[in-house]
């Protein structure tokens, strides 16, 4: 077929030589398996773009990688996750976990040392140690960053930064800081979190204002992965069942690591009550959220677009496009909108009931409520989708049909159920289903309009509203959450949710692929 | 001169599915030799693959097996532009999103010919096509007989050495069919270039083919000038096929009856026997006692003895179709039903007795099995 | 189309004992009745975007809930537009204090346009060139894969957060512009959302005859340029359609922007308009008047091109 003209080979090398190079920077960095995988997407891609035989691909090639990138690793790597013990106890890998037990020190009453910072750039600092006992004794590091860390525990992540000996009368580059600069509270708090490391392995890391002094580490890594105390000599293994180190009485040390934990996850789903017994009523709900929304946005969107088909109705245009405008809008703001409009106490929806009917539901703090109004809201937010389809699917009934039921003495009701109805929801239930499928995971409209609540009681992070999507992403992203394997294990079972009903759709709807 | 002519040998073509698996053979082993500036016509029902061969023959499928050799070059492997030929498809395929003018004009920008050769091209071919005044409109502001205009012109325009027509006239109504129909075939004798037409429509073929390849099922039931197709069809197939009203075809026996041989229809009683004369004799002899096919087309049925061996058959009208100069006549005789084409300006009523002249030089008898004529 | 109007024949002599009404009566009251439905859910709809309107021009910080307002300012306009304007912070003393906003609001609707454009262009590309291969290429698996993209899709984006923050930060260690907390990150990360889109474009694809472009190659073009020149035109239609609604979608997606973008100037429109509304201070006011200001225009934009729209929506049926 087409081979390759010297254009498409420039192209191909304008691709392919910075992607290599960055390639080779992923490898200098260490990271030997991304790289392969990076070097093989890139063998790939020129052998697509320059291969007569791989043509087909070229049109595919853009657009699956990115789906591979986007929606195939995030949900393999959910999947994965939801193997693991993987939470705000369990949040760092093994190796990590290690290393920061062995930046754990003890004070030895070793030497101790003068210091300076030599200022490189805004962030960017050298430290200078002179020994007080042994002035010949001198180091420099290489230039780190300072910053105030925004991150709570970051700073005590950051592995030490390498002193390498200063040869006899050279000074690091760079101008030394005065002592009140250094001491400000901008460099001051970042520098006592940092520890630095002599060539002879020993830590240092500030004393007091003036001073550095060397520390000892506290643990000792033994070749078979466990540590030992220098101090009372406990000996501490990882245990991979919980995910800490314990030593022999099995008391913890340290933070926590990621595990393997097989189906650890999906059986706390269907076993352990605090869990289980919000899913299923938040499963329950979101199904019920989800048939009524399709159900009713359906309804009134079919109503609606019968009307409209009706020629002896005038305005009909002005009507339909002042009917579309929910559509026409960002849903963000529409959700907002109606967070103001049915705010319990001042919104306008609660004081129209006062004025009018000396009645003002509790659309926030009573469950009842709060799904009622979200129902409304989805349906208002819903409905112009279900009219514009209808209209299409009426428009395409033959006018005839309803001339054969005039004469047989129809009326419009039931021109309208057995007419109507049956011939357009043949065709629109595969857009039904989707419109289900779509609105099971409608977190937008949950999470801006009630944030899930009111609170279930006794139901941990759950709310009474929350849909299985605003339960999983609490589990792993709210505060008292952060429960990553958990919330990806839902996910999961989630996900095998709706790919089932995906993959019915795609069989019903019998679309010639 | 050879450089139209279109050799098709042994091909096959059969269509696979995304992984490859076979799923239906459309083109079962044909031959065909197409002369230079032949029109040949393919036709068949729909379905039988009349365009699967045509489009192997452009390009546009793969070729299974067999070879297509376009003016003695092979042409299997070749890209559809390479081959020398043009298409004219059924629903015109005319880009939408440009003028008549660029719709003509695009092969030959495609092959970065000069300005100036491109202008005098297309304005000669659309002056001759009476569309030198819309060159400038869409295809959507052009009637139906305009777009097939403009779909022959961008064909020719490329000045090609076979032009390839798929079913170009079947979106036309009745009339402009007629009319483009001697278009095209005025076409034909200016350029003299090979053509090759698809078609569904028998009568199309019969007025417009040098020669007719009648198709069925993927396979070539018979290549002839359409006079012989018609006068010696070689299979009941083409029999049955070609012409309007078609061939009386009556399922029968040879029985030996009063010395002689007579053909009589498979019935319980009261069946159709037909006593044969003639040459038809020496044919019948072989299948005595044997069931065939016996065949008569409608015109050979009539109500004055003209010369050769004639056969009286009393027969009752069981519907008249008058159409001025001549009548079709559904006949009934016996369980037998046939269709007689009666000249004259003569009104039948149902029910009338009428005693028809049965032409037994024009008889042909067909082989049950092999289904092919008995020579 | 017609399921009301047609008239309908007087019941028979033996029929009902309700009061008879002609035809022309029926239909009349009918009629009348439509009408007063339609407005009625007019006003239902109107409402909310009325008392919007209104409350960013109101005085003060309230809930929609005034058609129209009592004390008319427009500080909330001012602050939106990255105007300084004058706030009495005492009213005993009369003091008084400049308020300005660090990051004007008005900045998150260009981002949000910004980001929405990027990725719905990037979108178009994407879909069109897969679909193109889907609908008129022919390979192994391809309707496997097809099914398969529908199906995965399903994944909400919203639980592939932890993934795409490994992600984003892997990429921002080595190409610094393309991590958390930048646009492009953002933007790299949307275009994952193709397959609804490439089912889209292809279903359109495949109503066009493809003698078209079968003519074309037969004209001499290659398979790229039969693409660009021939299918590409024609189906602008519905390129239109995916555009459109990949673009509102982009602009209304919240939680993926809220976990990427953490900066409050790299914000889009639905993190910095969700910001006016703190659980403890809700900013009624500055919200409605960035609603309103970022709202406007992409109806607009949408209800001019919604015949498009609607005909896109009909035969691609896909909602997103
Ligand atoms: N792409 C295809 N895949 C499978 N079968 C096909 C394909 N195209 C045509 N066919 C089948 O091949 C047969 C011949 O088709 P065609 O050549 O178009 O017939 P016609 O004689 O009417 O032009 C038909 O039965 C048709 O169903
Ligand atoms: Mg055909």
């Amino acid at each position: 077929m087409t081979k390759g003209s010297p254009l498409s080979l420039v192209i191909v090398a304008l691709v392919a030589l910075p992607a290599l190079y960055l390639d080779f920077v992923l490898y200098q960095a260490g990271t030997g398996w991304i790289a392969l995988i990076f070097l093989i997407i890139i063998a790939l891609f020129v052998f697509v773009y320059l291969s007569p035989s791989a043509y087909t691909f070229r049109y595919l090639f853009p657009g699956l990688f990115g789906f591979a990138l986007f929606v195939i690793f995030p949900l393999l790597y959910t999947v994965l996750i939801s193997f693991t013990k993987y939470s705000s106890q369990n949040l760092l890998p093994l190796e990590r976990v290690i290393s920061l037990l062995r930046q754990e020190t003890f004070s030895t009453g070793g030497s101790t040392f003068q210091y300076k910072l030599f200022k490189q750039s805004d962030t960017q600092y050298i430290l200078y140690l002179q020994d007080e006992k042994d002035p010949a004794r001198r180091f420099a590091s290489d230039p780190f960053d300072l910053t105030v860390s925004t991150g709570s525990h970051a700073i005590s992540l950051l592995d030490p930064q390498p002193l390498q000996p200063l040869p006899p009368g050279q000074q690091p580059p760079g101008q030394p800081l005065e002592m009140p600069q250094v001491t400000r509270a901008k460099l001051f708090i970042p520098m006592r979190g940092r520890q630095f490391v002599l060539p002879d392995d020993k830590l240092v890391s500030m004393e007091g204002l003036q001073k550095f002094s060397t520390r000892d580490r506290l643990w000792i890594l033994n070749p078979d992965r466990t540590l030992t105390n220098r101090k009372d000599g406990t000996i501490i293994r990882p245990d991979f069942r919980t995910g800490f180190f314990v030593n022999e009485k099995g008391q913890r040390y340290g933070v926590g690591f990621r595990v393997f934990s097989g189906f650890e996850n999906y059986m706390r789903i269907v076993t352990d009550p605090r869990i289980q017994g919000p899913f299923v009523r938040i499963f329950v709900w979101t199904v019920t959220f989800s048939a009524l929304s399709v159900l009713s946005s359906f309804g009134v969107g079919v109503l609606i677009a019968v009307i409209l088909e009706w020629k002896e109705v005038r305005f009909r245009g002005i009507y339909r496009t002042l009917l579309i405008l929910p559509y026409a809008v960002p849903a963000v703001l529409s959700i907002l909108i109606f967070k103001g409009l049915f705010n319990q106490e001042f919104g306008a929806v609660n004081e129209f009931l006062r004025a009018m009917f000396h009645f003002a539901p509790e659309w926030e703090t009573n469950p009842w409520g709060a799904r009622v109004m979200l129902l409304l809201v989805n349906v208002w937010l819903g409905y112009p989708y279900m009219m514009l389809i209808s209209t299409g699917m009426l428009q395409s009934i033959p006018v005839t049909i309803y001339e054969a039921s005039a004469i047989d003495g129809s009326n419009p009701l039931k021109d309208f159920y057995h007419i109507t109805l049956p011939l357009i929801i043949p065709p629109l239930l595969p857009i039904l289903i989707s419109s289900f499928a779509f609105n099971f995971n409608n977190f937008n409209l949950i999470y801006l309009l009630t944030a899930g609540g009111p609170k279930m009681v006794g139901g941990g992070i759950a709310g009474e509203t929350d849909l299985l999507v605003n339960y999983t992403f609490n589990i792993a992203f709210r505060d008292s959450g952060t429960n990553y394997g958990l919330a990806s294990a839902v996910a999961t079972l989630l996900f095998i949710i709706v790919g089932t009903l995906a993959w019915i759709n795609l069989r019903m709807s019998g679309r010639r692929i | 001169m050879s450089e139209g002519a279109v050799e098709i040998k042994d091909l096959v073509k059969t269509y696979v599915d995304d992984r490859g698996r076979p799923t239906f053979t459309a083109v079962k082993n044909i031959n065909l030799h197409i002369d230079n500036g032949e029109f040949m016509v393919l036709v068949g029902p729909s379905g039988c693959g009349k365009s699967t061969t045509l489009r192997m023959i452009a390009g546009l499928e793969k070729i299974t097996a067999g070879s297509i050799s376009i003016g003695g070059r092979v042409v299997n492997d070749m890209e559809p532009k390479d081959r020398g030929i043009a298409m004219v498809f059924q629903n015109y395929a005319l880009y939408p999103h440009m003028t008549i003018y660029n719709n003509m004009a695009f092969g030959l920008q495609l092959a970065k010919k000069k300005k100036d050769f491109i202008s005098d091209t297309v304005g000669r071919t659309a002056k001759a096509l009476g569309l030198n005044q819309m060159l400038e409109r869409k295809p959507q502001a052009l009637s139906g007989g305009q777009r097939q205009r403009v779909a022959l012109g961008r064909a020719i325009v490329r000045s090609p050495i076979v032009f390839l027509f798929d079913e170009p006239l079947s979106n036309l109504d009745a009339k402009m069919r007629v009319q483009m129909r001697s278009e095209i075939s005025r076409l034909h004798g200016q350029l003299g270039s090979t053509m090759i037409y698809v078609t569904h429509d028998q009568v199309e073929a019969m007025t417009m083919g040098d020669r007719i390849c009648v198709m069925r099922d993927g396979l070539i039931m018979q290549v002839a000038d359409p006079l012989t197709l018609y006068r010696q069809p070689a299979n009941l197939f083409v029999a049955g096929f070609i012409g309007s009203p078609p061939m009386n075809l009556l399922r029968g026996k040879i029985y030996r009856k009063d010395g002689g041989l007579a053909f009589t229809e498979n019935s319980e009683k009261n069946a159709l026997t037909v006593p044969l004369a003639g040459p038809i004799q020496d044919l019948a002899n072989r299948y005595v006692d044997k069931e065939v096919v016996f065949g008569v087309r409608p015109e050979h049925l009539s109500e004055e003895v003209k010369n050769g061996s004639h056969v009286t058959l009393k027969s009752t009208v069981d519907i008249a179709e008058p159409m001025g100069s001549e009548s079709l006549v559904y006949l009934k005789a016996g369980t037998g039903n046939l269709i007689a084409r009666i000249a004259g300006e003569h009104l039948f009523h149902m029910g009338q007795e009428v005693a028809v002249q049965l032409n037994m030089d024009k008889i042909h008898l067909f082989d049950v099995e092999t289904e092919e004529v008995v020579h | 189309m017609t399921t009301v109007q047609t008239p309908r024949k007087e019941e028979s002599q033996t029929g009902t004992v309700r009061k008879r009404l002609t035809p022309t009566q029926k239909i009349a009251i009918r009629k009348v009745l439509a009408h007063a439905f339609l407005i009625g859910f007019i006003i239902l709809v109107l409402v909310p975007f009325i008392m919007v309107i209104s409350a960013s021009f109101r005085k003060g910080n309230f809930a929609p809930s005034e058609l129209i307002p009592d004390k008319i300012s427009l500080e909330h306009w001012k602050f939106v537009l990255g105007i300084p304007y004058q706030e009495v912070v005492n009213p005993a003393t009369g003091e008084t204090r400049i308020v300005k906003a660090a990051t004007p609001p008005l900045l998150w609707f260009w981002n949000s346009i910004k980001v929405s454009f990027i990725a719905s262009a990037g979108i178009i590309f994407l879909s069109g060139s897969a679909a193109y291969g889907f609908a008129r290429l022919y390979f192994k698996f391809r309707s496997a894969t097809l099914g398969t993209l529908l199906i995965l899709q399903m994944f909400p984006m919203v639980l592939a957060l932890v993934a795409f923050y490994v992600i984003l930060d892997f990429t921002g260690q080595y190409i610094p512009w393309l991590g958390l907390n930048t646009q492009p990150g953002l933007i790299m990360i949307y275009l994952g959302g193709i397959s609804s889109y490439i089912w889209m474009i292809k279903g359109y694809f495949e109503t066009i005859p493809p003698s078209m472009e079968e003519s074309a190659r037969i004209d001499g073009a290659t398979q790229f340029q039969t693409f660009i020149r021939i299918l590409l035109p024609i189906s602008a239609p519905i390129f239109a359609v995916v555009f459109i609604l990949a673009f509102i979608g982009y602009m209304s997606e919240y939680p993926v922007a809220s976990v990427v973008l953490q900066s409050s100037d790299n914000w889009t429109l639905a993190v910095g308009a969700n910001s006016f509304l703190y659980e403890q201070e809700k900013l009624w006011g500055r919200f409605s008047a960035l609603a309103v200001l970022s709202g406007v225009p992409i109806t607009v934009i949408f209800l001019l091109c919604q015949r498009f729209i609607v005909g896109g929506l009909v035969s691609g049926g896909v909602k997103e």
